[in-house]
């Protein structure tokens, strides 16, 4: 798909179920990658892992929780909502989805 | 029959003028919202529709002077000049008025072009304004004291400006003014059908923040939306009496 064909997808809203799931996916395994960054105390690492763990929760999470909550708008609207409104929420989405995926950290559970 | 007809067009040009002033005076009440300035085409365009309203009508209350003239000429000197110069001056007139009589007797009355002629307005210009005309002018009395009620008398408006516009020739002096006067109004509908979907969209967020309310984000995402809406919402103008500014 290319990427006119999904901008196209995402402004007539269709995305935004598969959004959600894809969205919450990728926090979920951010929040994965706290606990296990949490749970290293070796003092060699302590200090990274906490630089790690403040990174992720001040500059990846908000946009996340943010990115879901329109996705969660988007869904749950009955009435048409302003376009400034609209095009507020797809931003949040966008940005939520532009970040780097994550797998549901499976990896980490290995 | 001429004055009958001198009568009833003087009559119709009345109800014209008050419609008019209401759509002035809900148009203004929008652009008092608007915190600007009126926009510079809608007083020229009220000027010019009113110009030829009053043109048309000084146009016709000559007819209705000569009309007098002719009256009192036939019963002083009925075979004098003047007389012969006054039925002159009406003949385009009178034949305009019998051949409007003999339309309007027809099955599809509409199928027939009439003659224009100055100071008269067209049959279905005419069949309009005496009828779903005042009717409208009926529904623009009152206050209006919210966008949901100002957007129902603009749509009046638009409808009262449309249908009148429908009825004339091609050409003829009123069409153009009518038509920027519509797109004036459509303008200010737009603002109007704005400020609506703000109020709706309001309400939407906050049922929608409810069902979502203790979601993570879900405050700061509600909390900025609302505020953008609040920041483009206008309140409606309080009615201003004259001489109360």
């Amino acid at each position: 798909m290319d990427d006119l064909s999904s901008m196209n997808l995402l402004r007539h809203g269709s995305k935004t179920p598969d959004d959600i799931e894809r969205l919450e996916t990728i926090l979920d395994g951010h929040m994965r990658m706290i606990q296990y960054l949490e749970n290293i105390h070796d003092v060699q690492y302590a200090a990274y892992c906490n630089l790690f763990v403040q990174r992720i929760e001040k500059q990846i999470l908000p946009i996340l929780e943010e990115a879901i909550v329109a996705a969660k708008i988007m869904v749950s609207m009955k009435e048409t909502l302003p376009q400034m409104t609209i095009e507020n929420l797809r931003r949040r989405i966008q940005a939520g989805n532009d970040l780097p995926a994550y797998n549901g950290g499976d990896l980490l559970d290995v | 029959m001429l004055n009958e007809t001198l009568g009833r067009v003087e009559h119709q040009f009345v109800h014209l003028n008050r419609l008019v002033e209401q759509l002035e005076t809900d148009l203004l009440i929008v652009d008092q919202a608007t915190e600007k300035q009126p926009e510079a085409v809608l007083f020229p365009t009220l000027e010019l529709l009113r110009g030829v309203i009053q043109q048309q009508t000084g146009v016709l209350l000559e007819h209705k002077a000569r009309l007098k003239q002719l009256v009192a000429e036939l019963n002083v000197r009925p075979k004098g000049a003047l007389v012969d110069a006054l039925m002159l001056y009406f003949s385009r007139l009178f034949a305009a008025t019998k051949d409007t009589a003999w339309i309007e007797q027809q099955e599809e009355p509409e199928n027939y072009t009439e003659r224009l002629v100055e100071g008269l307005l067209p049959s279905q210009s005419m069949r309009f304004l005496s009828g779903e005309g005042q009717l409208m002018l009926g529904k623009f009395t009152g206050l209006t004291t919210s966008w949901p009620e100002m957007k129902s008398r603009l749509e009046g408006h638009k409808y009262w400006v449309s249908e009148l516009f429908s009825t004339l020739p091609s050409g003829h002096a009123l069409a153009q003014p009518l038509l920027l006067m519509f797109q004036a109004t459509e303008r200010r509908n737009e603002f109007v059908d704005d400020q609506i979907l703000y109020q709706r969209a309001l309400l939407e967020l906050e049922r929608i923040g409810f069902s979502l309310s203790g979601i993570r984000g879900a405050e700061r995402v509600f909390l900025l939306e609302k505020l953008r809406l609040e920041a483009m919402m206008v309140s409606f103008p309080e009615a201003m009496m004259e001489g109360c500014e």
